[in-house]
């Protein structure tokens, strides 16, 4: 089946099985493979991308339900070419290690500083419970994201 | 980070930022699963549903019907040998008459998607004659046990025995005896195992893969192929973690990519499901170790006593390597005059075992530590006090008889992290009645019991770097330099970066010896074809042996450039210094880019090879000889808090202080050190793959309990700096040891919190209720 949705701001369309998932549509059928499966039952979190603003398992959700609605991806936040915000602060707090993770932590902590710009740590801890991280031991990541949220707002709050 | 740091002027020891920051935190970074070939098909691996059969037949009728079915290939479809063992040659590729295991693939089928391929592999029928099988190390010892293989299921066995036992124990005051059982812990690396394989001109094959060895990989290869080394080509992709996960199982999966792209002639990719994942990797071993130790009135130890059962699953795979380790240092980094070690490796029909970070050490550490705090309470000593006492350092000698000369930061590690912790107030449950929240103090057993329980443990470890005695032959690494004409540089070396930081600390050494800055120099991942055979990124060799070789050839490097430089300004060569990108010599300076083409004008090499070779170990017959090359050491220090009521363990801080020789980027060591501790913390409390005949009860996340952010402890790091005289600018291997003294802290935090004792890992909030039941009922 088609199906056609926006996809970091531009309109895009996919032939994809209709039991695909939209981790399936945004990796194969439209060749953005920043999004990661770590387990493909939505117990990982390396597949988290924004639908509609809201953080989702994209390896949960079918394809076919994403009809015209919106999807934000780890592609969409440097597309021009500069790291935004909060990939900044992942890269100079020392968040990444194998970064097998990161799109998936980072568009987490995307989708908590969108509705809650000024998080404590706890309140990041939280967010990311989601997202698990083998490498790190999650204290940079709430580190780089704690940096974030002192530095303002970011962009679509 | 708390560091008692030489600060050197250049990279090496600054923060630098890691070189492969950007490509991961913008997607670009390109994972096995991430890259797409034209016509590449995808394979699946059918699994025989049951942990032990002969086999009979394959049947694929009903297979050739699935939409996009491309081929099946057995065993008798493999050209070359069948066999993928590591180090014994037990195990072969595709369970053609035997399988011994769940997680055995007794067929591959191929197909246009991954759907199709696993469609195919559910629809090849299986004519299997059932066996019982084994589920049980100690089970699996007995005369009647089902064999696995052809001999007896304890196939391997190791031993380190020195001085007399009997009068050691003989001369001891007191004497703790206990038996001690860890289960199954699953690596949890988050990309999951995968490989393509491209057949490719004049008969050559090129695999790409997540892996840690790619050497290793190379050779399996070849071997299931027929084909000369010259012929493959292993390329590692970007690598999603691996923690040891990633050392051997590579080879069984890129070999059987290889196998079917051989067959069918085009580009096949395998990449496991999470659930494939669980059943095909190899784990830490579930281990029982029985464990004596006597101790002197004053808290000298005498004499140990201990046997280690592993349990090695369906193959031997890299238990031998890892049992080694586990004898070797069984008694803890502490000097016992009398010491006998007896270790077994034992075949079961269950996943196999292999190397996780700590390589076979956090299992008898959790016995070692454990039954020293026992005798420290026994006696009235701090358990601190004892383990410095007794503990190793210049001039010691260690269990296998090695005679410690340098770098042993042991005792320092020790006191930073009671210091650091603020252990003395802590032991004595001062703070927490000082911060009275209502809470007990630490020690709380002897009083009425209060809901939540505080107390504060402590484990220290050493580990032997590289690969040692037992280790397989070849424990030297390569490095391929070039400098290119504009002064940047391309480094390939045969050691990999599976999330470490490896391309950027040796980016940050070659930095500091050829003066130029960390931009311009670009490490690659490894490509076989590039750097001779390096052997494995295992044991925390890799910055040791790579980085060697990196300074090595840059050394040459640097040395050419200083010949020419000398002849443009004046002075002797080996007094021009190579700074901030430019060599200077007799009060002038030249740029390095200059220095490069003035090179390339005047034919002169900028290329250059570098190889080290690990010094020389030795272990004979009873265990006896200088075992590692050289040694690192940890303590770390666990403050929990139990709820009485739930019997919920809760690690509020986590106080590291390790040894690593030199500090070479303190940030990615400190990324190091806390992700290890939170492996420990899942170790000690939540993770446990439990198994019922041949299945896996927990293959997922949701069952699988990994530690998340909510787990996460206040975690205080603390580098030591004694410097090891032939390690890259002083260091020494931190891979392992920040994942192993923090169970067995946790373990004696809860014991000192609660007055019990846990001889089995994880201590869930089950476990801990059910004992505080029987106490009460008692
Ligand atoms: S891949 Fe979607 S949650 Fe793991
Ligand atoms: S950086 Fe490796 S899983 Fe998070």
């Amino acid at each position: 089946m088609l199906v056609t949705l926006t996809v970091n701001g531009s309109l895009r369309s996919a032939e994809v099985d209709s039991a695909a998932s939209l981790l399936t549509l945004l990796r194969t059928g439209l060749g953005l493979t920043g999004t990661k499966q770590g387990c493909g039952n939505g117990e990982c979190g390396a597949c988290t991308v924004l639908l509609d603003g809201e953080p989702v398992n994209s390896c949960l959700v079918f394809a076919a339900q994403c009809e015209g609605r919106e999807v934000l991806t780890i592609e969409g936040l440097s597309e021009s070419g500069e790291l935004d915000s909060i990939q900044r602060a992942f890269a100079d707090a020392g968040a990444v290690q194998c970064g097998f993770c990161t799109p998936g932590m980072i568009m987490s902590g995307k989708a908590l500083l969108m509705r809650n710009p000024r998080p404590t740590r706890e309140e990041i801890a939280e967010a990311i419970s989601g997202n698990l991280c083998r490498c790190t031991g999650y204290v940079k990541i709430i580190d780089a994201l704690e940096v974030v949220a002192k530095q303002g707002p970011v962009e679509g709050s | 980070m708390g560091q008692n740091a030489l600060h050197p002027s250049g990279a090496v020891g600054a923060p630098v930022r890691r070189v492969d920051a950007d490509d991961k935190v913008t997607g670009r970074a390109r994972y096995l699963d991430d890259i797409v070939l034209p016509g590449m098909a995808h394979a699946a691996l059918v699994f025989p549903g049951v942990p032990h059969a002969n086999v009979r037949g394959v049947d694929d009728t009903r297979a050739r019907s699935v939409e996009g079915f491309v081929a099946t290939v057995t065993a008798a479809d493999i050209p070359g040998e069948n066999q993928v063992g590591c180090v014994d040659r037990d195990q072969p590729l595709l369970a053609g008459e035997r399988v011994r295991y769940s997680g055995d693939a007794v067929a591959i089928t191929v197909a246009e998607s991954p759907t199709a391929a696993r469609e195919a592999a559910r629809a090849v029928a299986l004519d299997l004659e059932e066996l019982e099988g084994v589920f049980d190390a100690e089970k699996a010892l007995m005369p009647d046990a089902p064999r696995v293989h052809e001999g007896d299921n304890a196939y391997l066995q190791y031993r380190v025995h020195r001085g007399d036992v009997d009068r050691g124990f003989d001369e001891a005051d007191v004497i703790v005896e206990r038996t001690f059982r860890t289960n199954y812990q699953e690596h949890s690396y988050l990309e999951p195992l995968g490989a393509l394989a491209v057949p490719e001109d004049g008969g050559t094959i090129t695999v790409y893969g997540t892996m840690q060895c790619p050497y290793y990989v190379q050779k399996a290869v070849a071997g299931v192929l027929g084909i000369p080394l010259a012929r493959v080509r292993i390329v590692q992709t970007v690598t999603g973690g691996g923690f040891g996960g990633k050392e051997d199982v590579p080879n069984e999966i890129c070999a059987c990519a290889a196998v079917a792209a051989w067959r069918t002639g085009r580009p096949v990719k395998l990449v496991h499901t999470r659930e494939e994942d669980f059943y095909r990797s190899s784990k830490r071993h579930p281990m029982v170790v029985r464990y004596k130790l006597g101790a002197t009135r004053d808290g000298r130890f005498t004499a140990a006593d201990i046997t280690i059962i592993a349990d090695a699953g369906a193959y031997s795979t890299l238990t031998p390597v890892v049992l080694f380790r586990s004898v070797a240092h069984a008694t803890g980094p502490y000097e016992i005059p009398n010491v006998r070690t007896d270790g077994y490796g034992v075949y079961t029909n269950r996943q196999t075992t292999g190397a996780f970070r700590g390589f076979g050490q956090p299992q008898t550490i959790f016995a070692d530590e454990s039954v020293i705090d026992e005798i420290a309470d026994t006696l009235g000593i701090d358990p601190i006090e004892i383990r410095l006492a007794n503990c190793l350092a210049v001039g010691k000698r260690t269990a296998t008889g090695q005679l410690l000369e340098e770098s042993v930061g042991l005792p320092e590690t020790l006191e930073v992290a009671r210091d650091e912790s603020g252990w003395l107030a802590k032991r004595a449950g001062e703070s927490a009645r000082a911060g009275s929240d209502g809470r007990a103090e630490p020690g709380g057993a002897s009083r009425p019991r209060e809901r939540f329980l505080r107390g504060i443990g402590v484990g220290a470890i050493y580990y032997g770097v590289s690969l040692g005695a037992k280790g397989l032959a070849l424990d030297a690494s390569g490095a391929h330099l070039n400098l290119y004409r504009d002064g940047s540089l391309r480094i390939a070396v045969g050691g990999t970066e599976m999330g470490q930081g490896l391309l950027t600390v040796l980016s940050q050494m070659a930095s500091d010896v050829l003066g130029i800055p960390v931009a311009s120099v670009h490490v690659d991942h490894v490509d076989t074809s590039v750097v001779p055979d390096s052997g494995p990124s295992v044991a925390s060799r890799t910055t040791l042996m790579t980085g060697n070789a990196v300074i090595g050839a840059a050394t040459k490097i640097r040395r050419t450039l200083a010949g020419v430089a000398s002849g443009e300004l004046g002075g002797a060569p080996d007094e021009v210094r190579f700074e901030k990108g430019r060599a200077l010599s007799n009060g002038k300076s030249i740029g390095i880019e200059e220095l490069a083409e003035l090179c390339w004008v005047r034919n002169i090499n900028t290329a250059e090879e570098g190889w080290y070779a690990a010094p020389e170990s030795t272990f004979d017959d009873n265990g006896q000889g200088d075992a590692y090359a050289v040694y690192s050491f940890a303590t770390q220090i666990a403050e929990v808090e139990v709820d009485s009521r739930t019997g919920e363990v809760h690690v509020l801080r986590m106080t590291a202080a390790h040894d690593v020789g030199r500090v070479l980027n303190p940030v990615t060591l400190e990324g190091q050190l806390q992700g290890g501790v939170l492996q420990g913390v899942g170790m000690a409390l939540y993770e446990s793959m439990k198994t019922d005949g041949g299945v896996i009860l927990t293959p997922d996340f949701s069952t699988y309990i990994l530690p998340t952010s909510l787990d996460t402890p206040e975690i205080s790091c603390h580098a030591i700096e004694a410097p090891y005289s032939k390690g890259p600018f002083g260091a020494k291997g931190i891979g392992e040891t920040p994942a192993m003294p923090g169970a067995v802290a946790i373990a004696n935090a809860v014991a000192h919190a609660t007055g019990m004792r846990f001889t089995e890992l994880p201590i869930t909030a089950e476990a801990v209720r059910l004992r505080l039941a029987q106490e009460e009922t008692a």
